[in-house]
């Protein structure tokens, strides 16, 4: 019987490693003085029409695990191609490895957001309690946080994908560029309001995150999500097995 | 059975190998040449991860295609990416390819190498402790060919030593590289092939 251990040390390195601690502390404490700062033009903190900034934030939490689930694939690209040849590794595994701990890793980031520093900002504004995430909206929100989460790791893998498959282990170079580009497309909505989720699928994901919060139940934008996430699925496999074929005369470390 | 046959490896317009034949069947060979000659790449196609002409089999299949050839492993430090400690690494190589992981343990014992290291992240490792652990985590599996890419380097005395015990118990096929001219004399009657100017050529080359 598998004792798991690539998942074990795919869920460590993207969840408690010190590199990711590290990436995700400092991520985390940014979004939080820029969640803190973004208060200051909320005029009624508790209104649902502001619930997005937390959409948003978590969002943000999930650019940084996904930036490292993107330099994991690349990091691990050549060991992949000496794996795949010589031992019983299987790709699908991996892939479902890499899911996993970032979406774990996801839940636990977004979780320490919502549940701690979110509160605590309110309160710091308010001088009141406001406890976003309760029992009744936890169910809810942790199916919306986990949807918005794959959808944006699909989104990751399909670029990092493309970046392997063109530029082969210099992917590295551009790997940032995604983080940095998906970073401006989080937090567009949070200037520029009435954006149609159907038209603005990253709106979509912060939105179906804040609907839950707000009337604890599932958005119908998640059926959107859920759909564009199986696209995202089959356009990066199909991109992932090409690289894994075109590698050997592609890439060179 | 490792079969290269008419290789020819380039870099962009840069050829640095050309039209390479060799067969190692049953028995360890020296791969000796100065530094840029030509020899960690001829592993590195061996081991898949780069471009090749021609053709490499490993036990009759061709590397390009092969899939879930257990019987060979290398050195590389590329392939030891798969996890963040040695330790994390054995126990993946261990589901991946066999073995047993309390082995890699005895390895790492007999290389005189501290056991808190094996629960570092690999890239934090010393030089020649990051050597010696990758020699470990290529040899627990007892695989049946190997390929070892400068094992001495960055090894201190009394480590070379037990880095040679080691070869001389554990490597019966496949092709150790180095550029260090005292190796073949410490490997007493493994045969000797120089990489100069892209050729291949059996025996020490007197321009190296």
């Amino acid at each position: 019987m598998r004792k798991m251990e690539l998942e074990k040390s795919m869920i460590k390195r993207l969840s408690i490693s010190s590199v990711a601690l590290f990436y995700l502390l400092l991520d985390l404490m940014l979004i939080s003085v820029f969640t803190y700062l973004g208060f200051y033009s909320v005029k009624n903190i508790y209104a649902p029409s502001e619930m997005i900034w937390y959409g948003i934030g978590i969002l943000y939490m999930l650019d940084a695990v996904a930036a490292g689930f993107s330099l994991t694939l690349i990091y691990q690209s050549s060991s992949l191609a000496y794996y795949i040849r010589f031992s019983k590794f299987k790709t699908y595994i991996y892939i479902l490895s890499l899911f996993i701990a970032a979406l774990i890793s996801g839940m636990i980031y977004t979780l320490i957001y919502g549940g701690i520093i979110f509160p605590i900002i309110v309160f710091l504004h308010t001088g009141n309690s406001f406890e976003i995430i309760t029992l009744s909206n936890l169910l809810p929100l942790l199916v919306s946080i986990t949807i918005s989460s794959l959808f944006m790791f699909l989104l990751v893998f399909l670029f990092t994908n493309i970046l392997l498959l063109k530029f082969g282990a210099k992917a590295s170079r551009y790997s940032q560029v995604i983080s940095y580009f998906l970073f401006i497309l989080i937090i567009i909505p949070g200037f520029i309001p009435g954006i149609n989720p159907i038209y603005y699928p990253i709106y979509g994901a912060e939105y179906v995150i804040s609907y839950s919060l707000v009337n604890a139940t599932l958005s119908p934008y998640i059926l959107e999500l859920i759909v564009l996430s199986a696209l995202l699925a089959i356009g990066g496999n199909l991109i992932f097995k090409r690289m894994k074929m075109l590698r050997l005369e592609e890439v060179v470390w | 059975m490792l079969e290269i046959e008419n290789v020819t490896i380039s870099y962009g317009d840069l050829t640095i190998l050309d039209n390479v034949n060799l067969v190692v069947n049953n028995t360890p060979v020296i791969l000796l040449g100065p530094n840029g000659s030509g020899k960690t790449s001829l592993i590195r196609a061996i081991s898949g991860l780069i471009p090749y002409k021609g053709s490499i089999k490993i036990k009759g299949k061709e590397v390009r295609n092969s899939r879930g050839i257990l019987e060979y492993s290398t050195n590389l430090p590329e392939v030891y990416t798969i996890a963040s400690t040695p330790w994390e690494i054995a126990k993946i190589n261990t589901e991946l390819k066999g073995g047993d992981p309390n082995e890699f343990l005895k390895l790492v014992d007999f290389l005189e190498v501290d056991k808190k290291v094996i629960k570092r992240p690999i890239y934090r490792l010393s030089t020649g402790q990051n050597s010696l652990v990758r020699l470990a985590l290529t040899l627990f599996t007892e695989p049946k060919i190997v390929t070892l890419d400068e094992p001495f380097e960055n090894v201190d005395v009394k480590r070379r030593n037990k880095v040679l015990e080691l070869i001389k118990g554990r490597v019966k096929e496949g092709i150790i590289v180095t550029h260090d001219l005292r190796i073949p004399k410490l490997l007493e009657g493994v045969k000797v092939y120089s990489v100069s100017n892209g050729k291949l050529v059996e025996g020490i080359d007197e321009n190296i």
